[in-house]
């Protein structure tokens, strides 16, 4: 009897045990996925100003990366086919100009525009990842910097709109012809929220796939710390996850950046 | 029972360790909101972005996308170019065909010519053959009748003088030279 007591009572200590384990590798995958004012690492650990977040410094470090990245990398020598980098990256280059902002702006106003859609892509991409590299973590899992590009296309939708068409122009966009005018006092606010609503969707679908991956990630490495030895197999799950990640790095880059150029090519020729 | 004891032990470990990694001051069950709203990171975002993008357009953007658009021009104008010197090379075709019709036609022509000239002409020669061969023969034919009058004179002579002798053999002495002489020449245009 005191036996079975006391084989209860282990079981029951070892289910709180995991329970406690499970709740704090909660809260370190949470920690690790989130923003926060410090930058750990295996070799250091940084408590950041108030001022900064970790995500701000992984963002400074993107910029930073691209800037050095393509000043360094891209060199073309007068009269020769391009080589190496150069050649690698020409391809996304002219991948984003004729495929993502000719394709969606028109010639004219797609020319115009690609720098914008490369930095879009490129930002985004050297984001995501960076959070997939040891010692930094993924900004663009942190809905305040997705928010904060959804923003910019939101300006070049509204502004840039109005800049290209004329405001009248702009808001009668939004009146399609021949629709009635009842019909039209429902429409068109309609019309205006989905502005909203679009880089909504772009803040979400970036910040989620991101912030999904990586706690999937994380999730299998701290089944490690719950079950010890036992969930050995997820450490290789967690490295396939890893890998696909990096396919979601380039893919959520290239979503977010075609969206945009689709939003903002409706707003520039909405009779198309 | 030691073992159990390790176990708990080792587990209280990890869970202090990671404790103390998530820690540094903050509660440890405190909830962590992945969906805050933080203004200053947008405010970060922002200025990151920008300034990315004006780097970048200077750095990279402006040189890279005017090298392609340079690169493209270029193979434009050879392709324009090719397609000038296809359009001269198929007039060039055609002017080419052209001049070989038209040799061919003047060479026809020319044979046309030479053949009719030496048809002509191997008439004319076979007319001058003709013509001379008929001047021969008649000719020929004129000398045959000279030759036979001539023969014919001299053997009327012939046989005016044998007529004679042998009418003068056949009258005897009867007559003289001269009788005998008119009596012939009488004889002889009676023949």
């Amino acid at each position: 009897m005191t036996n079975s007591v006391h084989i209860v009572e282990e079981m029951q200590h070892q289910v709180h045990e995991t329970a406690d384990r499970a709740h704090y590798v909660n809260q370190w995958v949470m920690h690790h996925v989130t923003d926060s004012g410090e930058w750990h690492t295996p070799l250091w650990s940084l408590h950041l100003p108030p001022w900064i977040s970790n995500n701000a410094v992984m963002l400074i470090i993107t910029s930073f990366f691209l800037i050095i990245g393509f000043g360094s990398f891209f060199r073309y020598q007068k009269g020769k086919a391009p080589r190496g980098w150069t050649n690698a990256l020409e391809v996304f280059v002219l991948f984003v100009r004729n495929e993502i902002s000719i394709a969606y702006l028109g010639e004219k106003d797609g020319r115009k525009m690609a720098p914008l859609f490369l930095t879009f892509f490129f930002f985004i991409l050297t984001a995501n990842l960076m959070g997939l590299c040891p010692l930094f973590s993924t900004s663009t899992g942190n809905i305040n910097v997705t928010m904060g590009l959804a923003s910019i296309t939101f300006f070049f939708m509204v502004f840039g709109a109005m800049y290209v068409n004329g405001p009248i122009k702009f808001f009668k966009a939004f009146a399609p012809e021949g629709v009635p005018w009842p019909i039209l006092v429902i429409l068109m606010p309609i019309e205006m929220i989905g502005l909203v609503i679009k880089c909504a969707a772009l803040t979400i679908r970036l910040f989620a796939n991101m912030l999904a991956g990586h706690i999937v990630v994380f999730s299998l490495v701290g089944l490690l710390v719950t079950f010890g030895l036992w969930a050995l197999p997820a450490l290789a799950m967690a490295l396939a996850i890893n890998l696909l990640e990096v396919f979601i790095a380039f893919l959520q880059a290239y979503v977010f950046t075609v969206l945009s150029a689709m939003f903002i090519g409706e707003m520039y020729h909405p009779a198309h | 029972m030691a073992d159990s004891a390790h176990k708990t032990e080792v587990s209280h470990d990890t869970v202090e360790t990671t404790q103390a990694h998530i820690g540094h001051g903050q509660d440890a069950h405190a909830e962590i909101n992945p969906m805050e709203i933080s203004g200053q990171m947008v405010v970060w975002t922002w200025v990151l972005f920008f300034i990315t993008l004006g780097a970048l357009y200077k750095v990279a953007w402006k040189p890279i996308l005017g090298t392609l658009d340079k690169r493209e021009e270029e193979i434009q104008e050879s392709i324009d170019n090719a397609e000038v010197l296809r359009n001269e090379m198929a007039q060039l075709e055609a002017v080419k065909a052209e001049q070989l019709a038209e040799a061919d036609a003047k060479s026809k022509k020319i044979l046309e010519t030479a053949r009719n000239g030496a048809q002509e002409q191997a008439k004319a020669i076979e007319e001058k053959a003709r013509d001379e061969a008929a001047i021969l023969t008649e000719n020929a034919h004129r000398d045959i009748d000279v030759s036979r009058a001539l023969a014919e004179d001299g053997l009327r002579l012939k046989s005016a003088v044998w007529a004679r002798e042998l009418a003068g053999k056949l009258i005897d002495e009867n007559l003289d030279d001269d009788k005998n002489r008119a009596l012939t020449d009488k004889l002889i245009e009676e023949l």
